[in-house]
């Protein structure tokens, strides 16, 4: 017989396949990365969750900055008119008469819920939402009102947006 | 094959779902900080605006002569800082306050529209109250034209020359107290019937103090009405109802260009009875109370309404009454 016979002092070869031991650590390895993965995953998608609704919060502040600006910078107090007499303070809301120098013609701020309402007859627009947002008048030395301050308590420091009227007491 | 391709999918699905996380977020970024930079840009444009408005302001308070406002004044001469920016500036209570103008001096004028008369004009005050927007509040009494070259809102009212209806509304909006109003109309007609012109300083003994502290500066007595600016028909009208003889107003208005009236040449230019016996002291002076200053750059403008306060102070006190920004 030829060649093919192998002598029974030669080494085994070794069978194909893994060793129990081998399939538990790659088991282990396996996991392991699959769950920093996961959590990598996991953190990153928060982390992209986070971002985005910060750039929407921003956004929406300065759209509220922009807004504000532009309503309050129409309200035109003639000089002879006191400033506390044109403006309305309630609860949670305030109400500017003097729009564009009417006397009839008024603007609202209003605290709906959690989001701001600019309004004047047959206009208006929502701003928000701004939970905890507290709308009140900012004045000078004097005492004398000169626009609104908007606080928003956001998660870190509070946000302050002052907007100025479109005129000043004399 | 199989396991292979259900493993391609979850992997397809998995960067899809990434992808989608990262665009909305990217997206929300990308608008966040055009609004911010559309804002700071807004800012910055108005800033520049600003600017040019504060350096004229600053050349008027310069002004050597600060008790004397006039066409030689260096203010009149500057030229904007930036290129492409123009600013203007107007004298905006040189003309009569049709809030407070009295119904003779309106019928001597003739500016009223056929058909209305300066009684009409009293009784629409009475009825409607101090207006800012004079047009269209008073379109049914004077043309477009008239009521923009002859009137203005912006003026203090004047305890010599305001009528007394107007003064008792003006104290009625500002205090809310009709009776208290009412008293001071009775003071005012008072002082008419002595024919006592009352002076700047003898302001608060003559009207009380609590209502001078309440009036007061919106009613003063200082000469509503700058000589160098007023119209030429006013200061034609003013001068036939006083009797100054029309010569005399012609004589001011060929020379106010390029001459500086100052308050102690008034006596003279007006004849010595008239100065003393009559109020058109009060309707004509040489200071203007009330500026506007216009800034364009680009397709930007910036209207700002300065009230200069009455009184002798030197630099003159300054007060920003009114701003537009309009992009």
């Amino acid at each position: 017989m030829r060649g093919s016979k192998r002598s029974p002092t030669a080494p085994k070869r070794p069978e194909a396949g893994f060793s129990f031991i081998e399939i538990l650590v790659a088991l282990v390895l396996f996991s392991a990365l699959g769950l920093v993965l996961w959590s990598g995953l996991g953190s990153g998608q928060a982390l992209v969750r986070k971002t985005s609704q910060r750039a929407t919060y921003a956004l929406k502040i300065l759209q509220l900055d922009n807004g504000l600006r532009q309503a309050l910078g129409r309200l035109r107090v003639p000089f002879w008119v006191p400033a506390e007499a044109a403006v309305r303070q309630e609860r949670g809301r305030l109400v500017m008469s003097w729009l564009d120098g009417d006397p009839d013609k008024t603007l609202t701020l209003q605290l709906r819920g959690d989001r701001i309402r600019i309004g004047e007859a047959g206009a208006e627009g929502f701003f928000g939402p701004f939970p905890g947002a507290r709308l009140g008048l900012f004045r000078d030395e004097e005492g004398r009102p000169l626009g609104v301050e908007v606080t928003i308590a956001g998660g870190g420091e509070p946000t302050r947006i002052l907007a100025r009227f479109g005129s000043t007491p004399l | 094959m199989k396991e292979r391709g259900s493993a391609s999918a979850v992997v397809l699905i998995l960067i899809l779902f990434l992808s989608a996380l990262f665009l909305t977020a990217s997206l929300s970024l990308e608008l966040s900080l055009r609004q911010l930079r559309r804002s700071e840009e807004r800012d910055a444009r108005r800033r520049r605006l600003v600017a040019e408005a504060q350096r004229t302001l600053r050349i008027l308070l310069e002004d050597p002569t600060p008790l004397v406002d006039c066409p030689q004044d260096p203010v009149w001469g500057a030229r904007p800082q930036e290129s492409g920016c123009t600013v203007e500036l107007e004298d905006l209570s040189s003309r009569l306050g049709l809030n407070w103008v009295r119904k003779e001096l309106l019928e001597s004028l003739g500016a009223l529209k056929p058909g209305s008369s300066a009684q009409e004009l009293q009784q629409f005050r009475e009825d409607t109250g101090i207006h800012l927007n004079l047009e269209p509040a008073f379109s049914e009494f004077f043309s477009a034209e008239d009521l923009n070259a002859l009137f203005t809102a912006y003026g203090y009212f004047n305890v010599n020359i305001g009528d007394e209806l107007a003064l008792r509304k003006l104290h009625f909006v500002r205090g809310g107290d009709l009776a208290a109003a009412e008293e001071f109309h009775a003071a005012i007609q008072r002082l008419r019937i002595e024919k006592k012109i009352v002076e700047p300083a003898e302001m608060e003994r003559r009207i009380g103090t609590g209502t001078y502290l309440l009036l007061y500066p919106v009613l003063n007595a200082e000469p509503a009405m700058n000589l160098h600016f007023v119209p030429a028909a006013i200061l034609r009208g003013l001068f036939r109802h006083f009797r100054v003889p029309v010569e005399k107003a012609e004589s001011i208005l060929a020379a106010r260009s390029s001459t500086e009236f100052t308050a102690s040449d008034l006596e003279e230019l007006f004849g010595k009875e008239v100065y003393e016996q009559t109020p058109l002291r009060h309707y004509l002076g040489v200071r203007t109370w009330f500026w506007q200053v216009q800034v364009r750059c680009g397709e930007d403008s910036l209207r700002w309404v300065i009230a200069r306060l009455p009184g002798t102070d030197e630099p003159a006190r300054l007060r920003l009454l009114e701003e537009r920004f309009s992009p």
